[in-house]
């Protein structure tokens, strides 16, 4: 079953866009878009917060960084594949940088400088009349071939499953790699990790920038969604609701991302519609889970998967 | 012979370390080299584990130098003095308890087996890692525990952990922090005879407080009061030292 999940979630992530046309809730496609790329985001922090076992919350500056930055390119011209790189180029250069320096410190200035440096962007981009201000960027939709743009539901749908498939992708692998053997013997046991001759800052720096490109690349297509950019993507709301994300799935479990992404985006979006007071039934819903899921959701799937287990043996 | 010698030692030179007011190490002059057992002893609180954080950098020192094979490496992290052949265990045992004992040794052997920097292949596909790592396992006498959690282990086991993980990166100086402290007898003797092997081929500075298991093991002893050194030499020597008896013996064989 375990060994199955990867393939039957992509199957229905592949059949979604049908599934809701037949049902006739084709609005909801694109909503679907927003949530896989957010959940790449989300995943990106887990690797960084999960795996690392660092309390990174400015996870928005990378993702605001790439959104900005295919903003940018994209009013000179610049198609897809060059948003998509120098986007994420770009945010793994800022994470290469405030990482640098919030890894000096430990704990909880290591929140508070990761939180400092996003809130800097933050006020730049709301400043900088080049990047907009409050308003922030338009953008047109790219092109992907012919008449075809990611301004096509589906198109975009597709997108952003590819996008977050290669990226959940590269991260199992760098988990399950010698370099995320020793990113995880770090978060378990600074100290004895560098006791064991690893220079543990080098280790996780790299980790930061992973996540932080990772997150650069959700941020280009996340422009490409809305068709703009504007602040909030930077703000430390959105960092916060990266972290609320990753702990409602599970921090550190693979699925950690996508899980508390499809749930707390679910959530806002059902009960957005049923009541303006949403946000409080939101949060009543997230302290259930911390009080009787405090492992998150993913761990509801576990505690079945072991009772099952026993019973079997 | 002496040029040799220094070109594999592992020395302190006037080790200092102030906490606020409080002198932990003073002017500490010591030297670990060869094959065998360096034993240091003190009573409790005399800075014994502190010079052991001096020596392997965990801490750095207030004034004075550590030298390593004849290099200055007071300004070298642990990791760096972990490269250049240095290796720890904890008094308090440090290891990864959510781990399986086979994932904290291969772990450790993979830090002396080539870069960690690979980002791809999955680690569990290493099988060399988990052989050699299953080898140190066995050495310490764990292998009938390597699929468990670390967790699970005993008192006495953590123990024998924390010290196969100091081994696998294949140290020529290992520094031993109380590693019998709280095993039961049986442990105790398989522990010293642990100690024995690993002294066969390195140097080992270990801090000890069984007096039996130090004069059966050591070819040096130092005595650590007050964070100074007040004596050291063979471990007759040491016995009959006055000082020594004074200091410490006496308070413990009174104890
Ligand atoms: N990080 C620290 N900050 C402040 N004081 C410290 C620190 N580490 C140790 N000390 C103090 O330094 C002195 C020496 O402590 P240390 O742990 O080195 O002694 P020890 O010889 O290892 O004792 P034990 O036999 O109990 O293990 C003690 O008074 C201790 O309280
Ligand atoms: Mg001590």
């Amino acid at each position: 079953m375990k060994r199955l999940l990867p393939f039957l979630l992509l199957a229905l992530g592949l059949a979604l866009p049908f599934i809701l046309t037949a049902m006739g809730q084709e609005y909801y496609i694109s909503f679907a878009s927003r949530v896989l790329v957010v959940a790449l985001a989300a995943s990106a922090l887990n690797l960084i917060l999960g795996y690392g076992g660092l309390v990174s919350f400015g996870h928005a500056a990378y993702f605001g960084a790439g959104a900005y930055t295919a903003a940018l390119l994209a009013g000179k011209g610049a198609g897809l594949p060059a948003q998509l790189l120098v986007g994420t180029g770009v945010a793994a250069l800022l994470a290469f940088v405030f990482g640098w320096a919030a890894l000096r410190t430990r704990g909880v200035y290591f929140i508070m400088i990761t939180l400092a440096l996003a809130q800097m962007l933050y006020y730049l981009a709301v400043s900088s009349d080049s990047l907009g201000g409050e308003d922030g960027l338009r953008i047109s939709r790219a092109a992907l071939w012919g008449d075809l743009t990611l301004g096509d539901d589906r198109a975009m749908y597709y997108t952003a499953l590819t996008a977050l498939t290669l990226g959940l992708f590269v991260i199992w692998r760098v988990v399950h790699s010698r370099f995320g053997e020793v990113v995880q013997a770090a978060r378990d046991n600074e100290t004895r990790t560098a006791a064991l001759g690893y220079p543990v800052r080098r280790y996780q720096l790299v980790n930061f920038v992973i996540g932080g490109a990772l997150a650069g690349l959700a941020g280009v297509l996340m422009t490409q969604i809305s068709g703009f950019t504007n602040p909030s993507l930077l703000s430390w709301q959105q960092s916060g609701q990266f972290m609320m994300m990753v702990i409602l799935g599970g921090v550190g479990t693979f699925w950690a991302g996508l899980l508390g992404t499809a749930v707390l985006l679910g959530l806002e979006e059902y009960l957005g519609e049923v009541t303006e007071r949403w946000p409080l039934f939101v949060g009543l819903i997230l302290l259930g889970v911390m009080l009787f899921a405090p492992k998150g959701l993913g761990s509801l799937g576990t505690l079945f998967g072991r009772k099952k287990k026993e019973v079997v043996e | 012979m002496a040029g040799i010698q220094s070109q594999s030692a592992l020395v302190a030179e006037n080790l200092c370390k102030n906490f606020g007011a409080l002198a932990a190490t003073q002017n500490v002059n010591l030297r670990v080299e060869g094959k065998g057992v360096h034993a240091l002893i003190g009573p409790n609180g005399a800075g014994k584990t502190t010079l052991v954080n001096l020596l392997s950098g965990a801490l750095p020192p207030s004034s004075g130098r550590v030298l390593l094979s004849g290099q200055d490496v007071s300004r070298v992290d642990m990791p760096g003095r972990v490269a250049r052949g240095l290796s720890r265990t904890y008094q308090i045992t440090s290891i990864y308890p959510e781990w399986t004992v086979w994932r904290n040794l291969a772990l450790s052997v993979q830090g002396r087996s080539g870069t960690s920097m690979r980002f791809w292949q999955p680690v569990t596909g290493e099988r060399a890692l988990y052989r050699q790592a299953a080898e140190i396992a066995e050495e310490v006498g764990l292998t009938s525990r390597l699929n468990a959690p670390a967790s699970d282990l005993s008192h006495g086991e953590r123990k024998q952990l924390d010290v196969a993980l100091a081994l696998a990166s294949n140290p020529k100086f290992l520094l031993m922090d109380e590693p019998m402290a709280g095993l039961g007898h049986e442990e105790s003797v398989r522990m010293v005879d642990l100690i024995r092997r690993i002294a066969g081929i390195r140097a080992v500075l270990l801090i000890e407080h069984d007096m039996d298991a130090v004069f059966s093991l050591a070819n040096e002893v130092s005595v650590l009061v007050y964070g100074q050194i007040i004596a050291s030499g063979t471990p007759e020597a040491i016995k009959n030292d006055p000082e020594v008896q004074r200091a410490y013996l006496g308070d413990d064989h009174a104890a």
